[in-house]
C-alpha cells in the first residue's frame, strides 16, 4: 500500500488555520530538506514556482509526531487547536 | 472561561490521568485539560503496558481494564539480510499483576481517564494549553485556547512534544539525537488466525523485538505485538541517524515489513491505521527539571522511556502517581514551592525504573557513534548458527573453532573488547 493510501485511512478534524509556520526565506535556501525527507505524513513538499523554490505545507495531513520541530529550527510547530487534528481510532 | 481549581493537569494520558486520580481521591479539586477529541485520541504506544504500577495504584483493576492480550511470549529477533535468529521466552503461567499486556491507546486511555473522573476529577477535552501562567516565577495556571485556568499547582503531562516545559524553562528543546521517530501500523487479523500463527492460547499474546541493521548507519529497532484481533507492527529510529541517512520512516517500515522474519506474520492482514509518534530517548541526561514553584512534570514530558526494555506507559503511571502524591502533600501543608515539591524529584530519581535509565545513560550515544554494532553482532550470530546447521563435510569442532574468526570479520577485536566494557557497565 502506498503512503498516500495509508494516510487516507486516518481521521483528521481539520482547522482552517495551519498550526505549522515555516521561515520561507530559510526554506528557499535550504539544501537539506530534512522536513520533506523525514516527515512520516508527507506534510512538506518543495515546489518551484516562477523559478523560486517554495516549501508547501499540507498541515491537514499532520499526524502530530512533532519530528519536524526537532529536526529544523526554521519550523514553528505548535499543537493544533483543541479538538482539531489527528484523532486515532486505535492508537 | 476563567476558573480556579486546586490543581490543573495538562494531558489526559496515563501520567496525567494517574496524577488526577490520586489527587481527586484525596479530595483535591483537580481539572484535567486534554487537547484531543477524547483521552487517547492523540496517543500511540508500541504495544505493551506492564501493569505492576497500575496494580500498585489500584489492586486488581487490571482485570477490568481494556487490555488486549497477556504477553506470554517475549522474543528478540536478530535480523540480517536473509537470515535471522529468534531468542524466544515463554511463560504460560496464570495472568498476574506483574505481566505485560498489549493495549491500544484510544481504548485504554479513554477507560483510564474515566477512573480519574469517577474519583472526582473534572475532565475538559478539545482544549489546548498554549502556555503556563506565572507570577513572580511561580506557575499559577494555564492559558488555553478557551480561556485561562488558575490553580495552586500545575502538573505538566503534555507528552513527548514538550513545548510547555520548554517555554517554562524546565527543559531545553530536545535535539535530534535525543528523540526517536517511530511509525506503527495496526494490521487486522482474525483472533483465531493470530493464535494459530503465533502458537498462542486465547487471550495470550506475543511481543517480538527486532534488532539488526535494516539500513547501514541507522540506529533503529522494530517490534511486533499481538492484540486481540490485530497486530501492532512498527519501526523506530533515532532522528539524527535518519537525517544522516535521509530515509523516510514509512520506507523503513515497508522494508521492515518485507523482511522474512516479519512478513509471514503479517500475511493476509488488513491495514487499519497508520500512526507515527516520537519516543523520548534522551535518557537520564535529557530529563527536565522535574519540579519548580507551582509545577511538576511527569510521563513522556519527563523523558521517562526505557529503550532497552520498551517501558514507557508504566513509567508514566509511576511518575503520575508520585506527582499526585507530592501534590496531595503540598495541599496538606499549603505550600507549593519547589522546596515542598522536591520530594517528587527525589522519589522519582530513586525509583528502580529511573535508576535503570540512569545506569544506561550514554548507551544510545555510544551505539550512534558505533553504528556497526547494529549489524555486526546479529550478522556474526546468524553466520555462526548458519554454519552450525550446515552439513558440509567439515567437523563440528572445526565449526566451533571458526566462530572467533566469524565475529572478528564483522568487527575488529579491539572494538569488541571496548563494546564489552562499555555495554557491560550499562547493565551490570
Amino acid at each position: 500500500m502506498r503512503i498516500d493510501e495509508k494516510l487516507y485511512l486516518l481521521r483528521h478534524l481539520i482547522d482552517d488555520e495551519s498550526h505549522i509556520k515555516v521561515d520561507e526565506e530559510a526554506c528557499a535556501k535550504c539544501k537539506d530538506r530534512f522536513c520533506m525527507n523525514i516527515c512520516p505524513a508527507n506534510v512538506y513538499s518543495y515546489l518551484i514556482i516562477d523559478g523560486v523554490c517554495k516549501v508547501f505545507v499540507a498541515y491537514e495531513n499532520c499526524v502530530e509526531c512533532g519530528t519536524c520541530r526537532i529536526l529544523c529550527p526554521f519550523i514553528e510547530w505548535v499543537n493544533p487547536k483543541g479538538g482539531m487534528g489527528i484523532s486515532y481510532r486505535y492508537g | 472561561m476563567t476558573e480556579k481549581f486546586d490543581a490543573i493537569v495538562v494531558g489526559a494520558g496515563p501520567a496525567g490521568a494517574t496524577a488526577a486520580q490520586v489527587m481527586a481521591k484525596n479530595r483535591i479539586n483537580v481539572v484535567i485539560v486534554e487537547r484531543g477529541e477524547f483521552p487517547g485520541s492523540k496517543n500511540v504506544i508500541g504495544g505493551v503496558l506492564y501493569v505492576k504500577t497500575l496494580n500498585d495504584l489500584m489492586p486488581e483493576i487490571w482485570r477490568e481494564a481494556p487490555l488486549e492480550r497477556k504477553v506470554v511470549q517475549h522474543a528478540y529477533c536478530l535480523m540480517s539480510d536473509n537470515k535471522h535468529t529468534m531468542v524466544s521466552h515463554r511463560n504460560i503461567a496464570e495472568a498476574d499483576e506483574v505481566s505485560g499486556y498489549t493495549i491500544l491507546r484510544s481504548k485504554f486511555d479513554r477507560w483510564y481517564a474515566k477512573k480519574a473522573q469517577e474519583a472526582g476529577a473534572t475532565l475538559i477535552t478539545r482544549t489546548n494549553v498554549i502556555d503556563l501562567l506565572s507570577d513572580k516565577g511561580r506557575i499559577t495556571g494555564v492559558r488555553t485556547d478557551r480561556g485561562d485556568l488558575f490553580g495552586n499547582l500545575v502538573i505538566v503531562a503534555e507528552g513527548a512534544n514538550t513545548m510547555l516545559c520548554e517555554k517554562a524553562g524546565l527543559i531545553a528543546k530536545p535535539q535530534p539525537d535525543q528523540m526517536a521517530i517511530a511509525v506503527k501500523e495496526i494490521v487486522s487479523l482474525p483472533s483465531d488466525r493470530i493464535q494459530e500463527r503465533f502458537g498462542l492460547g486465547k487471550a495470550e499474546g506475543a511481543a517480538i523485538h527486532y534488532i539488526g541493521a535494516l539500513f547501514k548507519g541507522l540506529v533503529g529497532f522494530g517490534f511486533l505485538y499481538t492484540n486481540k484481533d490485530s497486530l501492532s507492527v512498527g519501526y523506530g529510529a533515532i532522528i539524527s541517524t535518519m537525517m544522516k541517512e535521509q530515509i523516510k520512516p514509512y520506507d523503513l517500515m515497508e522494508k521492515f515489513k518485507q523482511n522474512p522474519s516479519v512478513e509471514p506474520f503479517l500475511r493476509e492482514g488488513l491495514l487499519k491505521e497508520y500512526q507515527s509518534h516520537m519516543i523520548p530517548e534522551a535518557g537520564y541526561a535529557g530529563m527536565p527539571k522535574l519540579y519548580s514553584d507551582g509545577v511538576l512534570v511527569a510521563g513522556d514530558s519527563a523523558m521517562l522511556a526505557n529503550p532497552v526494555t520498551g517501558e514507557g506507559a508504566n513509567l508514566a503511571i509511576l511518575s503520575g502517581r508520585m506527582a499526585g502524591e507530592a501534590a496531595v502533600e503540598a495541599h496538606t501543608v499549603e505550600n507549593f514551592t519547589s522546596k515542598t515539591l522536591a520530594r517528587y524529584g527525589e522519589q522519582l530519581l530513586n525509583s528502580s525504573a529511573v535508576r535503570d535509565i540512569k545506569k544506561q545513560a550514554g548507551l544510545l550515544h555510544y551505539i550512534e557513534r558505533n553504528t556497526e554494532i547494529m549489524s555486526a553482532y546479529p550478522d556474526a550470530l546468524n553466520a555462526a548458527l548458519d554454519d552450525w546447521f550446515r552439513v558440509d563435510g567439515t567437523t563440528r569442532s572445526g565449526k566451533i573453532r571458526k566462530i572467533p574468526s566469524i565475529v572478528r570479520s564483522k568487527r575488529r577485536l579491539t572494538r569488541i573488547l571496548n563494546d564489552a566494557i562499555v555495554l557491560g557497565r550499562k547493565f551490570l
